[in-house]
């Protein structure tokens, strides 16, 4: 058995470790943190840099595409989809051809929010990225405040593009062959086309943002962008559940008056509220699983038009108890991530 | 330049901080030494405004952390424990990010520094794509993005191979010669004996010892005595009054007495029929004083 001796590396001095380069200073310059607005400006360029929200913005198009795939193929079965009191006819056409593709899509939308909040909180909080932040003096409340408004910048972009979108798309119906010239186009605008597409916009964005808030609330409480996603979407998710199922243990109860309370309460954020009136009722009743569990609820078997008032109230309650829980937790707890 | 006094935290029962008072001058290396849970890195949590004290204060700059962080930690540098990047941006991205939050650095000062972290290469690849030791090498140029007057590093060579630790020392005595002031945590002894001017031991949440590197050294007395009866040895120098400790170590005869003379050592022993093959004072290293420093503390 040959043996051979013990051999140690040989140092080379021709190939040093480089000279790590000089230094420099950045004389004369005092830092303050950064203010609100400049926070929110990181955060939108956070966002806009992040692909992800490029792909849900997509994915939140792709729905309101496939929901006029399926009003084009409604439209075009019949002979008389475009005529008055059908599904594109009638004063109505434009607000329908243009409001149904955003409500169908919407709910996808719902899904998508919940997870950008979950996302841009408990993905800090799960990454320690948090600390990073924070440890440099930035004032927390302007930090959360700064991750709403960005946020919230997100949900109008992305309710604006479907606007844009069904808005663009509803012209093409004229193509089909039984449309004859009957098919809404943007050129019939007019003011209470605009009032109720604007309502129909209003709704969602306040849909959006209070899904948002679900998702970054419960990811801040928890600390985690899984659980608070999760949770978001099980809400999402299990309202249609519950809100079928509340109205019906209320009767056996005979505590109708509570559990119609608690299912105002509960989801009445969830509604079609600016607008439920102006959807048709064959349209309506198919919505009921999609969204809108009370303006087109079970019980009633029919759309119920939810007052101006409540439609500000309930979501503003709802706003203040997640905005609130999220804005104490944030400021006050200890970052141990 | 930074101060605590009397800093304290505490989770329910359990003090994980307890009463830390300590003072680091301005240009000062300051080696922040404990055992993994010492509370080391609650502490630099504190001095960044992440956890609050339950009791006593944090000064920097001689003022008070609690009432005016938006402009004391902008001055402040720091790299906690593992950086924590969004995943998602570049490392170049990330730095205009970080800037953001200290009111934006321009795009030469984010080239310059990452030159010095030698991630210019890799600016553009995202933060996920990145080795541990490029990600802890973006840590540091984010603490120094805002060329800030205090730096605080939490366990530096975390994650990096020889070559980087070789790097990272240098790095910081390179800024230790920009007269910057910097506070390193660190478990790993040897590497806080390269650059450190002074150093605090910390255990059990306290501050144990503290002062200058070499005033620490020159209080030990370790010695390491190659004998062919290490045993009879151990028994003859065990009385002696000089000797703080007597142990066999792999063979050898290891002795604590700072004040005896390595004459004086082979007279004894060799008046006693133990001639020595060898006298080494091993200076008893940061690693030893800081194990006894820790160990009695702990009461072991």
């Amino acid at each position: 058995m040959s043996q051979t001796g013990w051999s140690t590396p040989s140092f080379s001095p021709q190939s040093p470790l480089p000279a790590p380069p000089v230094i420099s200073t950045l004389p004369g310059q005092t830092r303050q943190a950064a203010n609100l607005w400049q926070l929110t400006y990181n955060e939108l360029y956070k966002l806009w840099k992040r692909r992800l929200v490029w792909a849900m913005l997509g994915l939140d198009l792709f729905f309101v595409l496939a929901a006029y795939a399926v009003l084009v193929f409604y439209s075009s079965k019949t002979s008389d989809g475009f005529t008055a009191g059908h599904l594109l006819g009638g004063a109505n056409a434009l607000t329908d051809g243009i409001g149904q593709p955003m409500t169908l899509g919407r709910r996808g939308g719902e899904f998508i929010a919940a997870a950008l909040g979950g996302l841009a909180f408990g993905g800090e909080f799960s990454s320690g990225a948090i600390r990073l932040v924070l440890s440099r003096g930035v004032n927390r409340a302007s930090y959360l405040g700064a991750k709403f408004l960005a946020l919230i910048a997100v949900c109008a972009a992305m309710v604006l593009a479907e606007l844009v979108m069904s808005a663009v798309l509803v012209n093409f119906l004229d193509l089909l062959p039984n449309a004859h010239g009957h098919a809404p186009t943007l050129l019939n605008l007019n003011g209470p086309t605009f009032l109720a597409l604007a309502g129909v916009c209003f709704g969602t964005f306040e849909n959006f943002v209070l899904c948002l808030l679900l998702g970054a609330t419960v990811s801040i409480i928890s600390r985690s962008a899984a659980f608070g996603i999760a949770a978001a979407f099980g809400y999402l998710i299990g309202e249609d559940i519950a809100a079928q199922i509340i109205p019906v243990i209320g009767k056996s109860l005979h505590v109708v008056p509570l559990s119609d309370f608690v299912n105002n309460l509960l989801f009445t954020t969830n509604l079609n509220a600016f607008y439920a009136n102006t959807l048709p009722k064959f349209l309506a009743s198919g919505l009921d699983r999609l969204d809108g569990v009370i303006a087109c609820n079970t019980t009633a078997k029919a759309c119920e038009t939810v007052s101006t008032g409540q439609s500000f109230l309930v979501p503003l309650i709802w706003a203040l108890i997640l905005g609130g829980v999220s804005v104490y937790l944030f400021i006050k707890r200890d970052v141990l991530q | 330049m930074l101060q605590t006094v009397g800093l304290t935290k505490s989770y329910g029962k359990r003090l994980a901080v307890n009463g830390l008072n300590l003072e680091v001058a301005r240009g000062e290396v300051f080696g922040f030494l404990g055992p993994n849970g010492a509370g080391k890195t609650t502490t630099i949590r504190m001095l960044l405004n992440l956890i609050k004290p339950t009791f006593g204060e944090v000064k920097l700059f001689g003022q008070s952390l609690s009432q005016n962080p938006r402009s004391l930690l902008p001055r402040v540098g720091a790299l906690i424990e593992q950086p924590a990047f969004q995943s998602y941006l570049s490392g170049r991205d990330n730095l205009v990010v970080v800037g953001g939050y200290t009111g934006g650095v321009d795009a030469r000062r984010i080239e310059e520094v990452l030159e010095i972290v030698g991630l210019r290469e890799r600016g553009v690849d995202r933060y996920s794509t990145y080795s541990l030791g490029m990600k802890q090498r973006l840590g540091v140029g984010a603490a120094l993005l805002t060329d800030p007057e205090l730096i605080i590093l939490d366990e530096p060579g975390n994650g990096l191979d020889p070559a980087g630790i070789v790097e990272m020392r240098e790095l910081i005595r390179q800024l230790a010669q920009m007269h910057k002031t910097i506070f390193v945590s660190s478990h790993i002894l040897a590497e806080i004996r390269q650059f450190c001017t002074r150093i605090g031991i910390v255990r059990a949440g306290q501050l144990i010892a503290t002062g200058g590197v070499d005033e620490l050294l020159r209080s030990a007395g370790r010695w390491e005595i190659e004998v062919e009866q290490p045993e009879k040895a151990c028994r003859l120098l065990s009385p002696v009054p000089v000797m703080r400790s007597v142990s066999m170590e792999q063979g050898k005869v290891v002795i604590d007495a700072p004040t005896i003379r390595g004459r004086d050592l082979i007279y004894y022993l060799a008046q006693n029929g133990i001639w020595p093959d060898s006298v080494h004072r091993g200076g008893e290293d940061l690693e030893h004083i800081f194990l006894r420093l820790t160990d009695k503390e702990a009461g072991l």
